[in-house]
């Protein structure tokens, strides 16, 4: 069965060439043009898991997409990709922290938009397995209920706030945790505005996981908005 | 494309398509610079600053590189120790990026462009260097103007099919703009050994002690 896509734009041309796009892909569009629209939708909609993802524009004639990020979230456990034009302000870390999934910033390309979207599902896929407690990757291999990393056969020690860094990228492998998110778990809550704890605890890590720390392979950063690390190969 | 493509053979219709996606690109990235400027430049800028750290900006920004343009070879030399820098990282970045774009068009493909991050003294110096023809003496300052491009005898690289150079003579604009609202400069030198070396020098200030927060152990 084809997966069904809602799609919340208020542009018209950009609605219908992100339809065709998503039809040619094989997915199914429900299309929304506005707030309303959306939540007329969402309402009919009575069974929970009926979208498998959602792709929100943010500038909607009638409101701002925020507002149906959080009702998405507590409805929906579909993956929500917001869709925003360049702002002054840029909202990507609020909607990150707000329960979006990904996001992208206009102008972007199809290609981009159906790659985002097939890592989008497969992260969700993977939310329904078991915390994922291993990793093995390109020589590095961490066993977190053991407590153990080791390099290329070699273990290596890390302090325990190091550890926790690394396991809690490890929830999540290729996707950008933001700053706050891990100031508030590894940390704590009042250590939020504390970035430059992760920094230095960031730079520990690469100078101990990283063949050359400034040219990184496992542990990437995406400036201003948070780290990740890098997806083991299937 | 739009009169004649039923008459078009395949190959045909990928080069203009190919040549449609370019032009795009390039009146992106000239909108892009223009607003950016705009921003910049207006009263009310608000900077996201941060304790930032210029090993991790320069290894995003050699990532980035490679995934607009894996073929081109890029290396970085960063000295470890550098503190954390009071700077706004997406600007950083997007300054290093524009470097590194450039240093790509004017350097040869065959030496490494190469992004340099170190301090001196109170200053933390970041460079992005080519093995290019250079910019001669006169106009090393005019490459900073706005909508100025050197044309170089010879240089190619930037000419399109129709013989016209591209670019608006933007991105090194932006460049110097980001380095000076962190209050710094950005000049551009000559390399011993030939090519161009885009030099930010940026004010250090100390960052906050880490175990400042009471009842918080080291590890």
């Amino acid at each position: 069965m084809s997966l069904q896509v809602l799609l919340v734009e208020d542009d018209r041309e950009l609605r219908a060439t992100l339809s065709a796009a998503l039809q040619v892909e094989g997915y199914r569009v429900v299309a929304a043009a506005s707030l309303a629209d959306a939540k007329a939708v969402l309402a009919r909609s009575t069974n929970c898991g009926k979208f498998d993802l959602v792709l929100l524009d943010l500038g909607l004639p009638d409101g701002d997409g925020e507002t149906l990020l959080s009702a998405l979230r507590a409805e929906q456990r579909a993956p929500v990709i917001v869709i925003s034009a360049r702002h002054t302000d840029d909202p990507k870390i609020r909607l990150l922290d707000a329960g979006a999934d990904d996001y992208l910033v206009k102008p972007f390309s199809v290609g981009e938009m159906l790659a985002r979207m097939r890592v989008a599902l497969r992260h969700k896929g993977r939310l329904t397995l078991p915390a994922v407690t291993r990793y093995a990757h390109d020589g590095l291999e961490v066993d977190v209920e053991a407590h153990r990393v080791r390099l290329h056969g070699q273990a290596i020690h890390l302090t325990p706030t190091e550890f926790k860094l690394l396991a809690r990228l490890m929830r999540h492998p290729g996707q950008v945790v933001t700053h706050r998110q891990l100031l508030l778990e590894v940390w704590g809550e009042e250590f939020t505005s504390h970035t430059h704890y992760l920094r230095l605890y960031m730079g520990q890590l690469r100078a101990k996981l990283e063949n050359d720390p400034a040219d990184p392979h496992r542990l990437l950063t995406e400036p201003g908005v948070g780290y990740c690390l890098v997806e083991a190969a299937a | 494309m739009k009169d004649q493509a039923d008459r078009l053979s395949e190959q045909q219709r990928t080069h203009l398509l190919g040549v449609i996606v370019d032009e795009a690109e390039q009146l992106a990235r000239v909108t892009s610079n223009t607003l950016q400027l705009a921003r910049l430049d207006s009263p009310g800028l608000n900077l996201n600053l941060d304790w930032e750290s210029a090993e991790e900006i320069v290894g995003a920004v050699l990532r980035r590189a490679r995934q607009r343009d894996a073929r081109r070879a890029i290396v970085a030399q960063v000295d470890g120790s550098i503190p954390l820098v009071w700077c706004d990282a997406v600007l950083l970045a997007q300054m290093l990026d524009n470097l590194v774009d450039n240093a790509f068009k004017h350097g040869t493909s065959v030496m490494p462009v190469e992004i340099v991050a170190r301090c001196e003294d109170e200053i933390l110096l970041l460079a992005v260097q080519d093995r290019g023809q250079g910019v001669p003496e006169a106009l090393r300052e005019r490459v900073f103007e706005m909508f100025e491009r050197v044309d170089q005898a010879g240089d190619t690289t930037l000419l399109s099919e129709q013989g016209v150079r591209r670019g608006a003579g933007l991105g090194l604009a932006v460049c110097r703009t980001i380095a000076r609202v962190h209050g710094g400069e950005l000049t551009l030198t000559a390399r011993a050994g030939g090519g161009s070396s885009l030099e930010c020098r940026l004010p250090m200030g100390t960052p906050p002690a880490v175990f400042a927060a009471s009842g918080w152990g080291a590890a």
